[in-house]
């Protein structure tokens, strides 16, 4: 019936996380996905998930039909989130454009020595791109040091 | 009052009854996921601007478009990645314009660069989008007939009707 409706116009499916999906049931829906395809020449479909999951994504489409995609986090992206936090820092007060610069510099760059030496930049890209409070990992611990 | 369409392009015939008695009823029997709930989550967390450079890449753009000859073999796009980059913040960018006669799933000013920019282009063109979201959490309700249901009851929301075969069954 998707494929039928898809028939009357153009059709975007989205899913998101995959890989959260109980094993079983993912095959069962990457099938029915593949089915939808092949009835359905207006229908577009998007997915995420994380790595390991991209083979069996990828087969379960029937790979042809499916191109692959490697979603990291860009500098820009952080910087964008950074500027964007700090304007609504709670607690303006006691920022100046010294600590700003700091923060500015010293995060992306903390991320990245993380990943390289911890594999933590996941974790810790994850509590910025959703929004985390940056004010009590960061901003505390250097407004303590200065 | 029922309504027939039929698309040039293929052997589909989809007839629709147009506002049912019992149409919330039989939306809520399709599935009783409401993926409204993660979508404003997400929408309410990203910033905006951040993962447009989706929408530049080749892997994107193939996906979309296909190839020059308007056909692809690209017909599913997969981004993935380790956990926490931000894969579903992807699905976001503004949109002050929403076509809810196509999109049952509506957001708020603040969403996804994927589902904002197909929504954008749902209003421009005859288009529908629908949205599913895994979670580890809610994996007992989430089906693939619930999942399925999910996205058959979006894609429903543009039509202004429910096609016949569904009211049949549900009837039946």
């Amino acid at each position: 019936m998707v494929a039928d409706i898809s028939s009357l116009q153009r059709t975007f499916i989205c899913v998101d996380a995959l890989d959260e999906c109980v094993p079983k049931h993912r095959v069962e829906v990457l099938d029915a996905l593949r089915k939808i395809l092949l009835a359905s020449p207006n229908m577009r479909i998007f997915m995420t998930g994380r790595t390991h999951i991209r083979g069996v994504v990828e087969r379960g489409l029937g790979g042809r039909a499916i191109i692959s995609l490697l979603i990291k986090p860009r500098d820009d992206d952080v910087a964008t989130y950074l500027r964007t936090r700090l304007k609504k820092d709670t607690t303006p007060e006691v920022m100046d454009s010294r600590l700003e610069t700091d923060i500015m510099k010293s995060i992306p760059e903390d991320i990245s020595e993380s990943y390289v030496v911890t594999g933590v930049r996941e974790t810790f890209i994850s509590h910025v791109l959703i929004g985390a409070n940056i004010d009590s990992y960061w901003f505390h611990s250097r407004r303590t040091q200065s | 009052m029922s309504q027939s369409f039929a698309n040039n392009d293929n052997s589909f015939n989809v007839s629709i009854v147009t506002a049912p008695d019992d149409e919330p009823k039989i939306l809520a029997w399709l599935s009783p996921l409401e993926p409204q709930v993660r979508h404003q989550d997400i929408c309410d967390q990203r910033v905006d601007g951040i993962g447009s450079w989706l929408l530049e890449t080749k892997e994107f753009r193939s996906w979309y478009n296909g190839d020059e000859n308007g056909k692809t073999d690209h017909a599913a796009l997969f981004c993935y990645g380790d956990p926490g980059v931000g894969k579903s913040y992807i699905w976001y960018e503004r949109s002050s314009v929403r076509n809810k006669q196509r999109l049952l799933l509506t957001a708020p000013d603040d969403s996804s660069v994927m589902v904002d920019y197909l929504c954008d282009k749902a209003v421009e063109q005859e288009m529908a989008v629908a949205c599913f979201y895994y979670d580890f959490a809610s994996r007992g309700a989430q089906s693939p007939t619930n999942m399925l249901g999910s996205l058959l009851k979006q894609l429903l929301g543009g039509l202004e009707g429910i096609l016949v075969e569904i009211v049949k069954k549900f009837r039946s």
